[in-house]
């Protein structure tokens, strides 16, 4: 397994877990029917994946146009998973896309991001 | 005016269908993308809010709903968002401890007051609650407002 890619739906982001290169991308809406059921599994396999190659250099995009509530605890269970994984692994960088002028989304990852103690997070605009 | 109404069951399917709804309304109003992006974002945090949290009349479940969003158009480019459900009476104290944790995201409540921190955020802080008494013994009625501009 060197790399999954789902494509995105009308309520669900797209997302790539490149194994090979360490990047993990998550784009676009995300309000799926079944949070957990999305999104947990994914987790699981990054998390599995992260302690088989504890030293890889890691690359998480976060981009999203739109997240609801529970995407948003899972992309926080995510971000922790980081951080804890970050006291093995100092080769991490972690990017927040918002789509320009969009105060809400901006101001999210801003919170985030405070809350993160070892990972600086970037904060992006896109357009 | 009254832009949007729904009162039916509130459930994954209907959610479906009415976030549907709720994105053609208001992309007909010509907002610009951030009110756009707070109203849907109001929306869908009112609609999970009452899905897994409302509490259901005691008899007979299907046959009427005691639970409702609305969307009303106050001038300009000001917006009410509105959610009226059912809590049990017992919940009550509970539910009020919670608003009282939304100012800001702190790690020990961040979860669990996630949607409601979201509401409050996308109408600028302006989320209030009132708790009334509603038909069904040992029932409360919840009204949600939020001002979105």
């Amino acid at each position: 397994m060197t790399k999954i890619h789902l494509p995105p739906s009308d309520r669900t982001p797209e997302v790539i877990l490149d194994f090979a290169t360490g990047m993990f991308l998550f784009k676009g809406e995300s309000y799926p029917q079944s949070p957990e059921a999305f999104l947990e599994p994914i987790r699981i396999q990054m998390t599995d994946w992260f302690k088989k190659s504890p030293s890889h250099a890691l690359n998480f995009q976060f981009s999203f146009d739109y997240l609801d509530s529970p995407t948003i605890k899972l992309v926080m269970d995510i971000i922790e998973d980081i951080e804890e994984l970050n006291h093995h692994n100092k080769n991490i960088s972690v990017s927040w896309y918002y789509p320009r002028n969009n105060k809400t989304l901006r101001e999210l990852g801003e919170e985030i991001a405070t809350e993160l103690s070892q990972i600086r997070m970037a904060i992006i605009a896109k357009d | 005016m009254l832009l949007y109404r729904y009162d039916g069951q509130f459930n994954r399917d209907a959610f479906t269908n009415q976030s549907i709804k709720f994105k053609t309304v208001i992309r007909n109003l010509n907002c610009d993308k951030q009110q756009t992006y707070d109203l849907f974002s109001g929306f869908v945090e009112l609609f999970q809010n009452i899905t897994l949290h409302a509490a259901h009349k005691p008899i007979d479940k299907q046959e009427t709903s005691t639970a409702g969003i609305t969307l009303l158009h106050l001038g300009e480019k000001t917006f009410i968002l509105q959610s009226k459900n059912l809590i049990a009476a017992d919940k009550v104290d509970y539910l009020r401890e919670k608003f009282s944790s939304l100012s800001t995201l702190k790690k020990a409540n961040e979860k669990a007051v996630m949607g409601l921190y979201i509401l409050n955020k996308c109408s600028g802080q302006t989320l209030t609650n009132t708790v009334e008494d509603s038909v069904y013994r040992d029932f409360k009625t919840l009204t949600l407002t939020t001002s979105i501009t």
